[in-house]
């Protein structure tokens, strides 16, 4: 009995999905000395950066025929300089058990390093359950330069994503079919917009999204999302802007 | 300083290897010291379509190792004065490739010609980012379907992103060649019609290849069809290189033909 009461109480908790930007130290090599001179060099040089910055570890391009630094140790040294590290990015070669029990989570390898910048800006995709709930605070150091708005004024092609941290973004072009656009804030695209555009990614759902010609393949707004199917309706091709009315997404004609 | 043209699409068997040869060898005609390098190695075809192939003894990778010199390598056109073709390699496959030797080679070449025509491979791996990565100008071929419109998408964001101009903060010159266009078809509705295909990728369009025998035939010849004046493609392909050298030409070719009684009677030659 006393179960099925709890059942029907409110929940809890809910599970979002969240995108954070996260910085990878990639380890080119190890030798424990250098690598915290050269790491309190950095943080002298930046010292807000370095405030507990959350970072993953890239272990990928260290040596092969040389042996692993030993994991405690190497997380001493990133602590003493102020770095927190919360997870290894494609670790094969340390047992998961000793990482589990070191508190860091093992991501997933880290195939897409080479890209460019603007799509490298939203590979990080952490888990949402294995992620620390202090990251989402603090990673709002790294990005705290400029504007926060970003205005693009070329299309966006098949197969780029483009992501703003805690602002808006704003396409003066078209998005092409297949290409990704997503920020914190709104999303305004002032040419067609075929591809998939996720507005509020970070939680916010008084974002909303703005497009001359709606032929997207998805929109979004703090998660809640209507595929194309549901977005061939009268306002199809049409300027529309969309926004979230409780848990529904609207879509209304500018 | 030479120009260096890249001859890309991301989808393959739309025209990039005949696209290749014509502008190469238009360019030529029109004067300027061309050379064409097959970046497709493994599936080397561009010296089929230049009807070189059997004159084929040192390749791309072969100076890229430094095992031949460029001049050993280079293969001059017998047909057009100014023409050169670096073939590709047959038995090896694209991770004979590497930056500091494309590098080196294009550098080399750079020196020697007015323009640099690379033929890419269909893709996005690295075969297709080397042959890109050290352009000047782009000239996407465009088939008039949607994939391959899709395709042409992804790799002038991968132009936009991956080449030595992006990483420059300078722009690539992009072109859109239509290639295989019929205006029969688009009429019908089968086709996407020119000013879709435009309204989609939206860069300036360069020319528009109609879908033509003669381009099958050439091909299998070995004479690539720019030299064969006569046909509808060879037209359409001299008038792109005159837009690309700057000139003013109007676009051929985007409406049905009309038979007229002459040649309903008497028939025509394609």
């Amino acid at each position: 009995m006393n179960s099925e009461t709890r059942i029907s109480e409110a929940p809890l908790f809910q599970f979002k999905n969240s995108r954070v930007s996260l910085n990878e130290l990639v380890l080119l090599d190890y030798d424990e000395s250098r690598l915290k001179a050269e790491l309190e060099r950095h943080a002298a040089r930046l010292p807000s950066l370095f405030r507990q910055m959350p970072v993953l570890l890239n272990l990928e391009r260290l040596p092969a025929d040389k042996p692993l630094p030993p994991l405690d140790e190497l997380l001493a040294v990133c602590r003493d300089s102020e770095l927190n590290p919360i997870g290894i990015r494609g670790n094969s070669r340390y047992d998961e058990a000793l990482c589990q029990s070191l508190g860091l989570s093992c991501f997933g390898a880290g195939a897409r390093t080479e890209r460019s910048r603007d799509e490298t800006a939203t590979e990080v995709k952490p888990d949402p359950v294995a992620e620390p709930p202090e990251v989402a605070a603090s990673t709002e150091v790294v990005e705290e330069r400029g504007s926060k708005t970003r205005i693009l004024t070329t299309p966006v092609r098949s197969g780029q994503q483009v992501y703003v941290q805690g602002g808006d973004l704003i396409v003066l072009s078209s998005v092409g079919a297949g290409a990704e656009v997503m920020a914190d804030g709104n999303i305004h695209v002032y040419g067609p917009l075929r591809g998939r555009a996720m507005a509020g990614v970070s939680g916010d759902s008084g974002a909303r999204i703005f497009c001359q010609s709606l032929e997207a393949e998805l929109i979004s707004i703090a998660g809640y999302f209507k595929a194309c199917e549901d977005l061939q309706s009268e306002h199809w091709k049409k300027p529309v802007q969309a926004f979230l009315s409780g848990t529904r997404l609207d879509t209304v004609l500018l | 300083m030479a120009e260096i043209i890249v001859v890309t699409s991301g989808k393959g068997g739309v025209g990039k290897t005949t696209s290749s040869a014509a502008i190469g060898t238009g360019l030529a005609l029109r004067g300027h010291k061309t050379v064409l390098v097959d970046f497709d190695v493994g599936l080397r075809n561009l010296d089929l379509i230049m009807g070189c192939e059997r004159r084929v003894v040192f390749d791309l990778v072969n100076v890229i190792n430094n095992e031949a010199t460029l001049n050993q390598a280079l293969i001059r056109d017998k047909r057009t004065e100014g023409l050169y073709i670096l073939p590709a390699s047959q038995t090896r496959d694209k991770d004979a490739l590497n930056h500091e030797g494309v590098e080196r080679v294009l550098n080399e070449l750079s020196e020697m010609f007015d323009y640099i025509v690379c033929d890419s491979p269909a893709g996005i791996e690295k075969g297709a980012q080397l042959a890109l990565y050290f352009a000047d100008t782009a000239i996407v071929v465009t088939n008039p379907e949607v994939s391959s419109v899709r395709d042409s998408d992804r790799i002038l964001g991968v132009l936009q992103s991956k080449s030595r101009k992006a990483e420059n903060g300078e722009q690539v010159k992009e072109h859109l060649l239509l290639t295989r266009y019929n205006p029969a078809r688009v009429q019908a509705g089968e086709m996407l019609s020119v000013e879709d295909v435009q309204e989609i990728l939206a860069i300036p369009l360069l020319g528009v290849v109609p879908e033509s025998e003669a381009v099958l035939k050439a091909s299998n010849q070995g004479q690539p069809v720019v030299l064969d004046s006569e046909s509808d493609a060879g037209q359409a392909y001299m008038d792109a290189i005159g837009r690309f050298l700057g000139e003013e030409r109007e676009h051929r070719f985007l409406e049905v033909q009309r038979k007229g009684l002459f040649s309903r009677v008497f028939g025509r030659k394609g």
